[in-house]
């Protein structure tokens, strides 16, 4: 393998990292508050409709990708509604949304959209630090969605581990009963971190398509990329950082299907063991993982009586 | 005061969230779209009832977006109305769909889907009065007889499309390598690259292809990736074989460090992508499902007949134009674009079937070892 191709491989694997980090740290604030988000595919995916549509009337990249922080918000308030104040099951709920997301989404790109040309959004190379062998054009030649991906893991550790509204997070998801002991709302705690996650699962979509689809909207676009973050949030024991580091792997292991299609003796394997690979290695590695299991409290409606 | 964890769901409220969003999905995922055609005036309560279901919505500037163009194309004077169901995915979908429209008095299913034949098997063995068509497919005559009489099978010879496409590539291209992003592994995908990269080699023997499948004709992120590792290899002109995913060829080619093009297909996709698109392969998908419904109007399709789209009956497979590319598809590869077009439409030249041919281009690799010359290049 040739310096380029191993270049454009990680150039490759940070930017399949980037989507899939945001709905990952999402899920993670989430379920950190004890709520169980299984609609963050569909919640990624109205994130990149809502980005997409903004960038077909002519709004810039920025704007677009607040379009689709705003609709991730608004999914994680009626989902707040429905699961903390109203105790609707978060099994069935999330569902119900990633099948209205997909239906929601395709109906309504065939009838709401705009004629500007979509582009992504602007590369920003750092000077110097971009020629670096291998590493530089993967890490400092991408665009603003992905560095800030990269920045929000150790971000949002911090946020979770170092502050005040941290501390009630994990208390909310952990143990609610002494939260509320201690005066603290658990249902406004959990409303928050759920739709704190949420904005950052809208984001992970808008992230997909100004990086990715040139600012257009394709039909079921996310491609599973919410599922899977479902499975990196406990692979990385719902740590940020450790959830920096898997979704980089399952990056680097899904741009490997494309290397390995051409690849000397590795070509002669079937391309569709490549496309599985990533998917095996999820659910060998969540078996694996034993130790790991969610909070007793997490995905359960809490109330005071 | 007992403080406990309530684990008793609202189920209520569940069962009609599920309900409200079960509707919502019914209205939304397989968007519908009503078109008469019998003119400005609605179709008159005898008219012909055909149902079209496709893997696409109706605007995907795709595969699905030109079969729905076609519906509004249809003759006139045919009293006929069509209804427009996608995107379907799975066969039980295609099968739910068409047993609600044949129940309610439709005449016709078609299906532009070439991996559903055993849906649509079943729907005609379930509706003998209904005829029902699919394609693109390529049957043997074993399996035509063994169809259903009220079944039809339908394929357009996508290959002349593409190979043109390779004619153009390869005289395009400065590093003599070309690409092609595929969806799936199946003939009626298979063939695209392979004539693609054989119209490259009838004038470029040099040229190469890298294809890669990545198993989803929507993708976007999976489509740039292979674009990524094809243009790092050295690609400049990429055949796009997906629909919706072509979005990521585009993002590929214009962040790629050398220039780089994308040939899309179904639709002229310039405006869409106008730093990259060289050209688009159109196939006139419109005029198909424009003439299998006037047909079936009709009543001129026979039992288990099988009906090949060309260029000859329906002008399958032409390049769109070049719009402001003149200063790279220049006036001399023009002119050699146009005389191989000449011979490929006299049948001076012929590119295989994906089927039947003794090299067929259903096979990986076909379009690379068939020798151009023994085609008529």
């Amino acid at each position: 393998m040739t310096i380029a191709a191993i270049t454009v491989l990680l150039v490759i694997t940070v930017q399949m990292a980037a989507p899939l980090l945001w709905v990952t740290l999402g899920e993670i604030i989430s379920e950190r508050s004890g709520v169980l988000n299984i609609g963050a595919e569909g919640t990624m995916l109205l994130g990149a409709w809502a980005t997409a549509t903004a960038i077909s009337f002519g709004a810039s990249p920025l704007v677009a990708c607040l379009a689709g922080i705003g609709v991730g918000a608004i999914v994680g308030l009626v989902m707040s509604v429905l699961y903390i104040w109203r105790r609707v099951d978060q099994i069935v709920g999330g569902i119900m949304v990633n099948l209205f997301a997909l239906g929601f989404t395709t109906a309504m790109w065939a009838v709401l959209q705009g004629t500007a040309v979509g582009v992504n959004a602007p590369t920003l190379t750092v000077p110097l630090l971009s020629d670096i062998p291998f590493i530089g054009t993967a890490l400092f030649s991408q665009n603003a969605t992905v560095y800030l991906a990269i920045l929000a893991a150790p971000a949002v550790f911090a946020l979770i581990r170092r502050t005040r509204w941290g501390l009630r997070l994990r208390a909310a998801g952990e143990q609610p009963s002494a939260l509320d002991s201690a005066g603290v709302s658990v249902r406004r705690v959990r409303t928050s971190g759920l739709i704190t996650g949420t904005c950052l699962a809208g984001l992970g979509g808008a992230c997909l398509v100004v990086t990715s689809a040139s600012g257009g909207f394709v039909a079921n676009m996310t491609a599973g990329t919410g599922f899977i973050a479902l499975g990196v949030v406990i692979l990385a024991r719902w740590n940020p950082l450790v959830a920096l580091l898997t979704t980089v792997v399952f990056g680097l292991l899904k741009a490997l299907q494309f290397q390995a299609q051409s690849f000397g003796p590795l070509s002669d394997v079937p391309n569709d063991v490549w496309l599985a690979v990533p998917y095996i290695v999820a659910i060998v590695a969540v078996a694996a993982a034993r130790s790991t299991r969610f909070a007793p409290t997490v995905g359960v409606p809490w109330s005071r009586h | 005061m007992r403080i406990t964890h309530l684990r008793r769901p609202g189920r209520l409220v569940a069962i009609t969230a599920a309900a409200v969003t079960a509707g919502l999905l019914l209205a939304g995922c397989t968007t519908t779209a009503s078109t008469s055609g019998s003119g400005s005036t609605a179709a008159s309560a005898d008219a012909f009832k055909a149902v079209v279901l496709t893997d696409g919505p109706k605007n995907d500037q795709s595969w699905s977006n030109s079969v729905f163009d076609g519906l509004s194309e249809i003759d006139k004077s045919v009293n006929v109305k069509t209804d427009f169901v996608g995107p379907l995915s799975t066969p039980d979908e295609y099968v739910q769909q068409g047993s609600a429209y044949a129940s309610q008095g439709y005449k016709m299913i078609l299906i532009t889907n070439g991996a559903q034949t055993a849906s649509a098997i079943q729907l005609a063995k379930s509706f003998p009065d209904v005829t029902v068509c699919q394609g693109p497919i390529s049957p043997t005559e074993a399996e035509i007889a063994a169809f259903p009489s009220n079944f039809c099978a339908w394929n357009l010879k996508q290959q002349d499309g593409t190979f043109l496409a390779g004619v153009l590539a390869g005289l395009v291209t400065k590093t003599n390598k070309v690409a092609s992003v595929a969806g799936g592994e199946f003939p009626a995908v298979i063939r695209q690259p392979e004539g693609f990269i054989l119209g490259a080699r009838c004038v470029n023997p040099d040229v190469t292809i890298d294809t890669k499948y990545i198993n989803s004709f929507s993708d976007v992120a999976a489509a740039q990736a292979a674009a990524q590792t094809q243009v790092s290899a050295g690609a400049d002109v990429i055949l796009s074989a997906v629909d919706g995913a072509v979005k990521g060829l585009y993002s590929a080619a214009e962040g790629a460090p050398q220039t780089t093009y994308v040939i899309p297909s179904y639709f002229d996709s310039y405006e869409r992508a106008p730093k990259v698109v060289l050209t688009s392969v159109l196939y006139n998908l419109n005029g198909i499902t424009a003439d299998l419904i006037q047909r079936a109007a009709q009543g001129k399709i026979t039992a288990k007949e099988y009906i090949p789209y060309t260029y000859a009956n329906l002008k399958v497979g032409e390049l769109a134009d070049f719009h402001d590319r003149t200063d790279v598809v220049t006036a001399d590869i023009q002119s050699k674009l146009e005389a191989i077009e000449a011979k490929l439409r006299s049948g001076d030249i012929v590119v295989p079937d994906e089927k039947g041919a003794d090299a067929p281009l259903s096979v990986e690799g076909a379009g690379s070892t068939i020798d151009p010359a023994s085609i008529g290049c």
